[in-house]
């Protein structure tokens, strides 16, 4: 299959000829794998060919200008890792009340010198992939077969970053949590990228999270860039399934260096009375995508998607969701929020399709962005698709400046007019960070976002003071 | 406390408020009523500070000083409130971490030293009992999902907070049921003493039943066409407001300008 790509040569982008080059050196491709997992990545190989870089003539990317991302050969890390990170530097990015449940990845990599996985209730099984496929292949393949994801749906990919992801993905996590257990402390997942070649490096993760019947599960996932010098790119494609009655939250947290480029795809299958929280978070970065595609496939099914993007600088975020009401009486709640400062970009493309049989469909889709400058940009296409006719649906979205009134409210009890407006822009994100249902995580992010408000070209009073302020109002700001 | 000496104001060129005249004492509740687009809300919105008003003429004098001059925040802080019509939700904003923020911004201007968020808690929940609003929602979001009663409730336990020496009932009485009505009067006479003042906004008597005003205004277009005491209320609920419009137009002169004798001599009348 290389040899196709290799004879495009004329008219391959520095990034394609670089992915060939890869490819001829083996790339992802293992020896030692088993022949599915090669068949699948074949297959994804194929596809992502017959796909090739989308572009502005596709409507799902027609605000994304990828010609910096196509210009750029970047190398698939090869595995080194620095070493100048200390445990301590890690400790940082992660979350006081479940550093005991820990997987690290740094440049791609699974780091097993980094990673915890102690105290687990019987049948957890908490790993990295590769692990997973080599010591129990046979479930990795089976619920790959279960969520359609086996060579078939690799040659029906939609998006030829997941298609590519197939045929370059090194590693990623794996969770599985047997039928009635409840994993109580969020499983983390570090994807930590350093800053210390000069080469524009790219990554390439697959994530499986499994909650059999009844099961209950908490997944935390961040990345983070050390370096905003560094060009280098994150592609991952992360597949949760929710059996009977299980639950999961799932938090992801993109907090990369400027010169970024992340391509993310999370993909849920909810069976019949699961529940499924996804919270995507988007901070710091150059430009990302992130697709959330939801398969309600089971009645009484419920699904939130919680999205904030809080951008300052350049930063562009795509956010692409699908849910798709497969069977009735499911439920999906979606709130996606976006602040944006400086000259960042946000874009917030939703459908809901309701397919024929899914009567009794509940469905409410929200997209609010609030500007806080008058060179930032939003895109917002709340849209819905319906095949069904007895069904709740409602779609909205919002673009403008903080509220006169919510403002005068305020300042009528006597805050600040300043300090008003760090408090309604805060309370502004906030209504989608209290939907995180770990508050250790929520304080985490609460701080990520008062920093990344605090480090804009002209931020607001009091987030610029925050962290020196001695006032009441900017210890208490997190807790809005 | 407060005296508010022929005051105009407008929004966007539309004059709503055409020479309004009141004072209210110390230990004084006063009532203003009327029909639908008066101006009662502008009145108390002006007098809050609302940016949507423009005073064009007139003054407002607190405790003998020109207020016109003070920012909203400013007149919060030196004991000005207002109990909104329609309290404004504010998903995000934890309303006991932003009473919090107001009540520790008023200690600071008052001189007194700030309470800790274990300190506050104990003090909000003792609050909140005088309109018996559950602490749960001092937990929740700003006025977010409350009913109609409980964002009424919670005005209230603001006003409770924040100790004005004015307060501004804009209907407050509006979308509660009698039992919360009761509560809600409760508190407000609970909050009331002979050193602080009320202004009463509402379309009816039955509110008066249980906050009883020392004066009652009625206000048509823009000005105070009436006052009178508790009976003048009785008075409209029997007769309605008809026969003050009328009057009030029959006294176009009035209208023109507080001194008839003006009018004349400039031809207006």
């Amino acid at each position: 299959m290389t040899v196709e790509l290799v004879d495009k040569m004329d008219t391959q982008t520095p990034y394609e000829a670089s992915l060939a080059e890869s490819l001829k050196q083996g790339g992802a491709f293992q020896t030692s794998e088993p022949g599915w997992l090669t068949q699948l990545r074949e297959a994804g190989l194929k596809r992502f060919d017959v796909l090739g870089f989308p572009n502005r003539r596709h409507e799902a990317w027609k605000q994304i200008d990828l010609r910096s991302v196509q210009t750029t050969a970047y190398v698939p890390f090869d595995g080194t890792v620095a070493g100048a990170l200390t445990p301590q530097d890690i400790d940082n990015h992660l979350i006081e009340d479940s550093k005991e449940t820990r997987l690290v990845f740094i440049n791609g990599y699974f780091q097993p010198s980094f990673s915890v996985t102690t105290h687990l209730p019987d049948g957890v099984v908490i790993s990295d992939l590769k692990t997973a496929w080599e010591e129990n292949p046979k479930w990795v393949r089976h619920y790959w077969e279960l969520i359609g994801a086996d060579g078939s749906e690799a040659e029906k990919e939609m998006d030829a970053f997941a298609a590519l992801n197939w045929a370059h993905f090194t590693n990623g996590p794996f969770v599985y949590v047997p039928e009635g257990v409840h994993l109580k402390t969020p499983v983390q997942m570090l994807f930590y990228t350093e800053g210390t070649s000069d080469t524009p490096k790219a990554a390439y993760h697959r994530g499986l999270f499994i909650a059999e019947p009844n099961a209950k599960l908490r997944l935390f996932i961040q990345y983070v860039g050390q370096s905003n010098q560094h060009e280098y790119l994150n592609n991952q494609v992360f597949d949760l399934w929710a059996e009977h009655g299980a639950e999961i939250h799932y938090t992801y947290v993109q907090n990369e260096g400027e010169r970024s480029g992340s391509f993310a795809t999370t993909r849920a299958y909810l069976d019949t009375e699961s529940k499924v929280a996804l919270s995507t978070i988007a901070l710091n970065g150059g430009l990302s995508r992130h697709n959330v595609i939801v398969q309600l496939a089971g009645e009484k099914a419920e699904c939130i998607l919680n999205g904030l993007s809080v951008l300052k600088g350049k930063s562009q975020t795509y956010n692409h969701t699908e849910i798709h009401h497969r069977v009735p009486e499911c439920h999906s709640y979606q709130l996606y929020k976006g602040v944006l400062d400086d000259e960042s970009c946000n874009e917030f493309d939703g459908t809901i399709i309701v397919h024929r049989d899914a009567q009794k469909t509940d469905s409410v889709q929200l997209n609010k962005n609030l500007l806080l400058s008058e060179e930032a940009q939003v895109f917002t296409r709340p849209q819905l698709k319906i095949e069904a006719d007895d069904v709740k649906c409602s779609h909205g979205a919002t673009v403008g400046e903080l509220s006169e009134e919510e403002l005068f409210y305020l300042i009528s009890r006597g805050l600040n007019p300043k300090v008003a407006q760090c408090v309604l822009t805060f309370g502004f994100a906030e209504e989608v960070i209290q939907n995180i249902p770990q508050l250790g995580i929520q304080a985490y992010v609460n701080q990520l976002v008062l920093s990344n408000l605090g480090q804009t070209k002209n931020p607001l009073t009091c987030f610029a003071h925050c962290e020196t302020c001695p006032t009441s109002h900017s210890v208490k700001l997190p807790h809005f | 406390m407060i005296e508010i000496k022929n005051l105009h104001a407008s929004v966007g060129d539309t004059p709503i408020l055409k020479g309004v005249n009141l004072t209210i004492n110390k230990g004084e509740i006063h009532a203003i009523m009327g029909p639908n687009g008066s101006g009662k809300s502008t009145l108390a919105k002006v007098i809050s500070g609302h940016p949507a008003f423009k005073v064009t003429e007139g003054e407002i004098l607190f405790e003998g000083k020109d207020l016109l001059v003070l920012e909203p925040d400013e007149r919060s802080r030196e004991g000005i409130f207002m109990a909104f019509q329609y309290p404004v939700e504010i998903p995000g904003v934890n309303n006991a971490s932003f009473l919090r923020l107001a009540y520790n911004a008023l200690q600071g201007h008052r001189g007194l030293p700030e309470l800790s968020e274990k300190e506050f808690d104990v003090f909000l929940r003792e609050k909140a009992k005088i309109v018996d609003l559950n602490p749960d929602f001092l937990e929740r979001s700003v006025n977010t999902g409350f009913s109609g009663g409980e964002k009424k409730r919670n005005e209230i336990v603001q006003m409770a907070v924040l100790d004005p020496k004015l307060s501004l009932l804009d209907e407050t009485d509006s979308g509660l049921d009698i039992d919360a009505l009761r509560i809600v009067a409760r508190g407000v006479n609970e909050l009331m003493t002979s050193e602080k003042a009320m202004m009463v906004i509402t379309h009816y008597q039955r509110l008066l039943n249980y906050i009883q005003p020392d004066i009652i205004h009625v206000m048509v277009d823009g000005r105070i066409v009436k006052t009178g005491g508790k009976e003048l209320a009785l008075e409209l609920e029997e007769k309605g407001y008809d026969w003050l419009i009328e009057e009030s137009e029959g006294n176009q002169d009035d209208r023109c300008h507080p001194k008839k004798a003006l009018c004349s001599t400039s031809g207006d009348a």
